[in-house]
């Protein structure tokens, strides 16, 4: 069974379609790098996804089941686009925003026992941000208010992990950080991974297989299938397409140096 | 100034003025960080509205003002969420056509008279002890219902989108805290007054957010602020015979001047 499927999905806002007969699925295990251009549907994707979004036509299935069915949300880890963790005055430590994540499988009136509180500690101290706990998230930087956000995500040990640009605030070597460990989680503790991203040939070094949309389907398929596709090189040129293989190939070999 | 404790009315104020504080303390804390701060100004606008027309049908303004109030604050919250109007505008919409109700309602039955002016700037050392009742039991409903929907509360005015993504059903949880919210004003008009309502549930809340707590810790210095404004506010008034409602928010105010020093002190 796939844990992600999109058939034929259409999504219209305003009178555009953002969403254009969208079709692909993705099964337990892979880590997806969905790219395109601003504008080009990819929150739109992850939102209907998620089922913050209702398709209009089409059909989206997250774990076998559509979205608005869904019921079983501790097998999703998510980090959106925007968190308000950005507002400094928001008064929760970052032990109280992972604590968030545990939500998702209790019903009313949720209470925070002592198996909660220790597998909040245990998640915090996988991701090295232990010493934070007691924190305000909007006091921390940039790098560990990400760590902080993955950790609630992480902290249900889900199945499907769901990122929207979550290197976008970061610097160059707190974002290589970052995805070293979403690519580590992916290899090791075989969590699939839905990833956002502009960075097309930044993308290759950890994700096996792309995504590219434009509000319709680019390309879906490896980065080695990418370089040779005439999908791409129709849309790109070839000049371009070549450029940003060889950008990628540069980018893989430079951070293999780093890694030796 | 504990001779005061003797008399009956200052009982009675020091009782329902804990309660409804301590209520409003905590309300306060997610309105405004769900930056719904403004909903309190613009439903006291609804209640008064009501409690003319309560007035002019000679029944008690609060039968007729929570059934109103509550379904003003969902008609606020749907034209927010379908984003057919910004928030603030939907609050000024709403607040407007609340305070221009009341005046039609007052004029035609027969203008200001002092039942009124005693709920626009509130007259808590009037109370009785019925009312006192029911301060106590609502305010223990209420705080039941934000005890059960704790957690949902605080993930939804963290992040309402992941919220959704972890099951909440933010809509519910938001719909829960308008109503909680009519209710509180509602309950508050006797105490402070329509006019400085907004004051009881904004300023604690935004005192405590000074001091770089966590999130329950930010609530309790809430409940905390309130309180003390309330009881100080009531000797104070007795004190030196001041209106009870102004004297609290003056009260509430000093105190948030203390946390916004407090927190320069240190640094936060």
């Amino acid at each position: 069974m796939s844990v992600v499927e999109f058939k034929k999905v259409n999504y219209g806002a305003s009178g555009k379609l953002i969403l254009d007969n969208i079709s692909f699925s993705v099964s337990e295990g892979n880590f997806v790098g969905i790219v395109g251009q601003n504008g080009s549907g990819k929150t739109t994707l992850v939102r209907t996804l998620l089922g913050l979004l209702r398709q209009s036509a089409g059909e989206v299935k997250l774990f076998g089941e559509a979205p608005e069915h869904f019921k079983d949300w501790r097998k999703v880890g998510y980090i959106p686009q925007k968190v308000i963790a950005g507002d400094s005055k928001f008064p929760l430590t970052a032990f109280e925003a992972v604590s968030l994540g545990l939500l998702s499988g209790k019903s009313n009136p949720k209470t925070m026992g002592g198996a909660d509180r220790a597998k909040v500690s245990v998640t915090l101290k996988a991701l090295d941000i232990t010493g934070i706990g007691d924190k305000l998230v909007g006091s921390l930087s940039g790098g560990q208010q990400q760590r902080v956000m993955l950790a609630r995500a992480l902290v249900n040990d889900p199945e499907l992990l769901v990122l929207d640009e979550p290197t976008a605030a970061l610097d160059v070597a707190a974002g290589e950080a970052f995805m070293k460990l979403i690519r580590d989680l992916n290899e090791i503790r075989k969590v699939t991974v839905l990833l956002v991203t502009h960075d097309i040939a930044n993308i290759g070094k950890y994700a096996d297989k792309m995504l590219y949309i434009d509000n319709k389907m680019v390309f879906y398929g490896t980065f080695g299938d990418f370089c040779i596709s005439p999908d791409a090189a129709l849309y790109f040129g070839k000049y371009a397409q070549h450029i940003i293989c060889h950008r990628h190939d540069h980018e893989r070999a430079a951070g293999e140096v780093k890694n030796a | 100034m504990l001779e005061a404790l003797h008399y009956a009315f200052i009982q009675k104020a020091l009782l329902a003025g804990a309660f409804i504080s301590v209520l409003c303390a905590v309300l306060g804390v997610f309105l405004v960080l769900k930056k719904f701060s403004l909903i309190g100004d613009g439903l006291s606008h609804v209640t008064f509205f009501s409690i003319a027309l309560g007035l002019l049908f000679k029944t008690s303004p609060l039968y007729i003002s929570v059934p109103v109030v509550a379904a003003s604050s969902l008609g606020i919250l749907k034209l927010t969420e379908k984003g057919k109007v910004f928030g603030d505008t939907a609050i000024g919409i709403v607040s407007s056509l609340g305070i221009a109700g009341g005046v039609i309602i007052a004029s035609l039955s027969g203008g200001f008279n002092v039942d009124l002016m005693s709920y626009l700037f509130g007259s808590i050392l009037t109370i009785q002890w019925e009312e006192v009742a029911l301060s106590i039991a609502l305010s223990a409903l209420v705080i039941a219902l934000v005890v059960f929907y704790y957690h949902d509360l605080v993930a939804a005015a963290f992040d309402e989108e992941s919220a959704k993504v972890m099951g909440i059903n933010t809509g519910r949880v938001n719909k829960v805290l308008v109503l909680l919210t009519s209710l509180t004003v509602v309950l508050s008009m006797r105490i402070v007054g329509i006019m400085l309502v907004s004051s009881f549930l904004i300023i604690p809340a935004a005192s405590a957010l000074q001091l770089g707590l966590s999130f329950r810790s930010t609530i309790m210095a809430s409940a905390g602020f309130g309180l003390v404004s309330v009881i100080t506010g009531i000797f104070l008034s007795y004190a030196a015979d001041l209106p009870a409602g102004a004297a609290i928010v003056m009260v509430s105010f000093m105190l948030f001047c203390a946390a916004f020093g407090l927190r320069k002190v240190l640094g936060r």
